[in-house]
């Protein structure tokens, strides 16, 4: 279950597959490869691997199938990775009937209809395709056990509880590939009381059962893996946070999309530094520090320069010829880490002036005691401080105020906070706000009434409960996403049913050894982290008892999620009502 | 699924209140005696290496199982696992196979259900369900503790990659599709043909008699008329590709293969008037005689509808195509692939060589070692020399260009791989080989040929430092000028400092070559 293991697997596969066809004479000839992409599998290609690890292969000219002014290239083997929309299958099929080069083998990253099929068939009138399959890879890989659809929520959903049946599908045939790339024919829960997430799950299993034969034809497990579909929309506190480690920082504060993180707007910044490439996979500095909060980060990143400092100091005394041999030997591993050192020197750099202006020492401490102490005076006041503070941006008293109703919707003080709000953000922002809670408030309570008895519940298991995951003293993460409490309950076999559903219930008693977990709307790395720590925690004590994967359809920050918010509700704030 | 359960009591519903979770598979139980019996039987508590104890077990086990027969869970109870392939352990001697610490009675011993070897309480704490012959059945097994081993070994734990092949399914639809298209390539290969010959004979007629060459062109009208119907002038009213009407500047034309008519516009290139020679001869394949070929075959055009070229020449061009020779880049890649293949399979011997060598010096040894080291930097050359002729070639088009820039930045990669580990190791390699070959004596009569007291040896080994130097120099050199650029200054600072002792190097080993130095 490891996700960065079944990406090198399919590459290798792609890369390294061989030519049948012996009809030009020449076995095995063509050795360059040329490799044509789409714009989806381009990301998820760029997240897995590297131009220099292509190049090994002999994979030396990359291009997009949509680039329509190809050069004739006749002596080349073309692997083509695409994604099977009819987009691209037009685009393969200008191609196949006007080819620029010699041999083509098509891979698809999901399944292919068979309309798709013949329409390229009857297009392949030069028979130049040697070799058609389907590898399973319709997602992102952004950690070894997290993974991404990519998709913002407005193209997903038409309403907050009703799929657009496009998204619907695309999301449905996504899971499925990971599925099958995982090898899994899972037990599907989801979450009761969320319209999303059953219907959802009911596609799934459809899909499943109709391919049941010719593609999930896996050997039983004694202890069937799970998929586990969430609602965002259930624990809308996580995503509004400000988060606190490393990767979900830059997330946050920069932004990063597919491995690339932008420093372009940071004043003062060096060119080669523009745009910088951050992998858990390539880059072992950022895979050791990606889950540690700040504070952590600086003492990392403090030793990692003075580290590349001693080195800079041994490579300075250099005397005999012999020296300089090991200098110019050591050289290119040197430049390496001195790139590698500059490049987070900026990113953390950027991170900590990004909290200085935003201030968001001050809005996270309030933030956190909001979502940790219900409905303690004296966080009430400080939210006050800060409502009517100038230096707060509009966006962050929003999210605060937000937040408050989240978790005191009943709160006397309701009314006062929309009133500061009113005078300190524009009356878009309030309307927002007031949207937001019709939102969250009619959920929590059609869900279910007695959900603050239960809160006190699940806050008492919480602390008893929390073995092996330290409760931090941090007072900038106190806030414990409902992810957590839901692993453990997993590792002990005790997910309620009653909350969390089995669509085909299991018949013989099971217990869960592989999870996956799939939040609709949306993970955050925050939830990465835990289900990291979950992770490691489990492979610690005897072996891998429970292996965890989170999946979101896409990755949030603070701002996405509240502009998720804003956008898919737009225009249909009566039906809200009625629900 | 219909797996036996544990011996009925899951069948009932969950009451609260006095209910217990065993701790290995948080199963629920009613009491504590129900529990201890679960754990005895099913996770084999009872029986930790203790024989005796054994006997009395089962005895206890079949006994309350007498009692429990009567409820429904009969056929569950019987469940009885295989223990013969169970390794015996020994107090204070065995130690767990995952953490080998010695087994004591506190760190408890405990068998694998599956495959019996001997762990402590801690790594062997995961389940797995077997069958009465300790085999892993996951339909109708019962739970039983494993291993890690057996716990990862179980069928499709550790897979993942599933792939589809669609090739041969690709293949028939296409087979189907193109039939029809392959009959349509021949009837009209077939008019072709019949058109070409005919042509051509007329042509020849024609040459030889003067009436002949007069009706020549009616001739060639009435055959291709009658290779294939032509469709009436007037019931065409747009072209039949890009579906222009026609007007008195949009003609009509027909085509001379398929009939149909089509205009003529230079845009759409829906038709062309093309040389039948060069035609015939990009169809050479097809049996056309071309006994009768003479000056006038060659002014000779007929018209032929886009349509009709595509079916019978495209495929055609494309097997010419490939069958062209490579373009130089790819030639000289094929080579520089071969060296690359020598290189990555000499350079582990010489390394290993290399460090035998250090360890036992001795004189067979060297001459292996030398030949090698030569062989590897001979490779080492010509990789290089190659890739120099690979950076003088001109791209073709823009997609060489970007072949021809990977294709470099490999090779450098390779190289900086590679060689750089290596030279420190050969120049070691060589300087003791060297000491180890020449004698004294040979030295000393060296000696005289030089006034500056060196001997040939020595001014060898001082230019060939001085080249290093200057290698080196150049390359901190240019260090220095990216990282000021790149604002990197402490970097920049340690590499001038750098420079500096390599001049004063320079200096020195230039002063001692004297005359014999090189500048």
């Amino acid at each position: 279950m490891n996700l960065f293991q079944v990406s090198d697997f399919y590459i290798d596969r792609i890369v390294n597959s061989k030519s049948k066809s012996v009809l030009n004479g020449s076995l095995d000839k063509p050795r360059i490869k040329a490799l044509l992409l789409d714009k989806d599998t381009t990301g998820t290609i760029s997240m897995c691997t590297t131009q220099s690890e292509l190049l090994e292969h002999e994979v030396y000219l990359i291009d997009t199938l949509e680039n329509q002014n190809r050069d004739v290239m006749r002596h080349l083997k073309c692997l083509v990775y695409a994604k099977p929309t009819d987009e691209t299958i037009e685009h393969l099929v200008k191609e196949l009937q006007d080819p620029k080069y010699g041999e083509y083998q098509i891979f698809f990253n999901n399944t292919v209809a068979k309309t798709q099929l013949e329409r390229l068939a009857e297009s392949d009138d030069l028979e130049v395709v040697s070799k058609v399959e389907e590898v399973f890879q319709d997602y992102q890989v952004l950690n070894q056990d997290l993974f991404s659809l990519d998709v913002r929520s407005s193209k997903l959903f038409s309403h907050q509880m009703i799929w657009e049946p496009s998204g619907l599908a695309d999301t449905t045939h996504s899971l499925i590939s990971l599925l099958l790339s995982l090898k899994v024919k899972p037990l599907i829960r989801y979450e009761a009381g969320s319209r999303l997430t059953s219907k959802l799950a009911k596609e799934v299993m459809q899909e499943i059962h109709k391919n049941e034969r010719a593609l999930f034809d896996f050997p039983v497990m004694d202890s069937p893996p799970q998929l586990l579909i969430l609602d965002r929309h259930q624990d809308p506190l996580t995503p509004l946070l400000q988060p606190w480690t490393y990767q979900s920082m830059i997330n946050e504060y920069i932004g990063i999309k597919r491995n690339v993180v932008d420093l372009s707007k940071v004043p003062d910044i060096d060119d080669s530094l523009e745009q910088v490439v951050l992998s858990s996979k390539q880059d072992p500095f950022f895979h050791d520090t990606m889950y540690l909060n700040f504070g952590e980060l600086g003492d990392k990143v403090k030793q990692y320069v003075s580290s590349y400092k001693d080195k800079t100091k041994s490579n300075a005394q250099i005397n005999t010829i012999e020296d300089i041999k090991q200098f110019i030997g050591k050289f290119p591993e040197f430049k390496k880490l001195s790139g590698n050192v500059s490049k987070h020197m900026a990113i953390v750099s950027e991170l900590d002036r990004q909290l200085q202006v935003q201030h968001i020492w001050d809005v996270s401490e309030v933030e956190q005691n909001i979502s940790a102490h219900m409905g303690d005076s004296q966080v009430y006041q400080d939210l006050k401080g800060v409502l009517s503070d100038e230096r707060v941006s509009g966006f962050h008293k929003l999210k605060l105020a937000c937040i408050y109703s989240l978790r005191n919707a009943t709160s006397p003080h309701m009314n006062e906070i929309s009133a500061t709000l009113a005078a300190n953000v524009s009356p878009e922002e309030l309307n927002f706000f007031h949207h937001f809670n019709s939102v969250f408030q009619t959920r929590t309570k059609s869900a279910n009434t007695g959900k603050e008895r239960e809160d006190l519940i699940s806050e008492l298991a919480k602390k008893f409960n929390q073995k092996g995951q330290h409760k931090s003293d941090n007072v900038f993460m106190q806030h414990v996403p409902d992810l957590s409490a839901i692993l453990s309950d997993l590792s002990k076999n005790k997910l309620p049913e009653d909350r969390f559903p089995f669509l085909e219930k299991p018949g013989a008693r099971t217990f869960c050894q592989d999870v996956i977990i799939f939040h609709v709307g949306g993970t955050t790395f925050e939830e990465a982290r835990i289900v990291h720590e979950f992770n490691s925690g489990m492979a610690g004590d005897g072996g891998g008892k429970i292996r965890t994967i989170l999946g979101g359809t896409t990755i949030l920050n603070t701002r996405e999620f509240l502009n998720d918010c804003r956008e898919v509700g737009q225009g249909s704030t009566e039906l809200t009502d009625l629900l | 699924m219909n797996a036996v359960d544990g011996p009925g009591y899951l069948d009932e519903p969950q009451k609260s209140g006095s209910e217990l979770n065993c701790p290995v598979c948080a199963q629920t139980l009613h009491d504590l005696a129900k529990l201890n019996e679960h754990l005895d039987r099913i996770h084999g508590f009872g029986e930790v290496s203790n024989e005796d104890a054994d006997s009395v077990n089962t005895q206890l086990t079949r006994s309350r199982n007498v009692v429990e027969n009567s409820s429904k869970a009969a056929k569950a109870n019987r469940f009885e696992l295989k223990r013969d392939h169970w390794i015996k352990p020994v107090m204070g001697k065995s130690r767990c196979r995952t953490c080998s610490k010695s087994l004591t009675q506190a760190r408890q011993a405990i068998n694998c259900r599956r495959c019996g070897e001997v762990y402590c309480k801690n790594h062997c704490n995961l389940i797995i369900k077997l069958n009465s012959n300790a085999e892993y059945n996951p339909l109708t097994g019962e739970w039983c503790k494993c291993c890690i081993n057996c716990f990862g070994n179980r069928a499709g734990y550790n897979e993942f990659g599933a792939v589809c092949n669609k090739t041969s399914m690709f293949k028939e639809l296409r087979g189907s599709k193109v039939e029809d298209k392959q009959l349509r390539k021949l009837q009209l290969e077939n008019r072709f043909i019949r058109l070409a010959n005919g042509i051509q004979q007329i042509n020849n007629q024609s040459s030889k008699s003067m009436l002949a060459s007069i009706r020549k062109y009616t001739e060639i009208n009435k055959l291709e008329r009658s290779v294939v119907p032509w469709t009436p002038d007037e019931a065409a009213f747009a072209c039949s590709l890009c579906s222009k009407p026609f007007t008195l500047a949009l003609r009509k034309h027909h085509c001379r293969l398929c009939g149909k008519v089509v205009c003529n516009e230079s845009q759409t290139n829906c038709s062309n008037q093309l040389p039948l020679m060069s035609l015939i001869r990009a169809a050479s394949d097809l049996p056309i005689s071309t006994e009768f070929v003479d000056n006038n075959a060659e002014d000779v055009q007929i018209r032929i509808c886009s349509a009709c070229v595509r079916i019978l020449f495209i495929k055609r061009k494309f097997t010419r195509e490939l069958s062209l020779p490579e373009p130089s880049i790819l030639r000289i890649y094929e080579n520089m692939r071969t060296t690359a293949d020598v290189i990555l399979s000499i350079l582990p011997q010489v390394l290993n060589q290399a460090e035998e060598f250090s360890a036992t010096p001795n004189a067979p040894d060297v001459a292996l070692l030398t030949k090698m080291r030569r062989k590897l930097l001979d490779s080492f050359a010509l990789y290089d020399r190659l890739t120099k002729q690979m950076l003088k070639i001109k791209p073709k088009n823009p997609a060489e260009e970007r072949i021809q820039r990977a294709i470099v930045f490999r090779a450098s990669m390779l190289i900086q791989e590679h060689m750089l580990p290596l030279r420190s190791l050969t120049n070691a390699a060589s300087t003791q080989n060297s000491s180890h070959e020449t004698t004294p004596e040979s030295e000393r009569s060296m000696n005289q040929g030089y006034g500056n007291n060196l001997s040939i040896k020595e001014v060898k080994e001082y230019r060939d430092q001085l080249m290093v130097l200057k290698e080196q120099k150049f390359l901190v050199e240019n260090m220095i000028a990216s990282a000021s650029k790149q604002r990197k200054f402490d970097e920049a600072e340690t590499l001038s400092g750098n420079l500096r002792e390599l001049n004063e190097q320079v200096e020195m080993i230039a002063r001692a070559l004297g005359e014999e130095g090189f500048s």
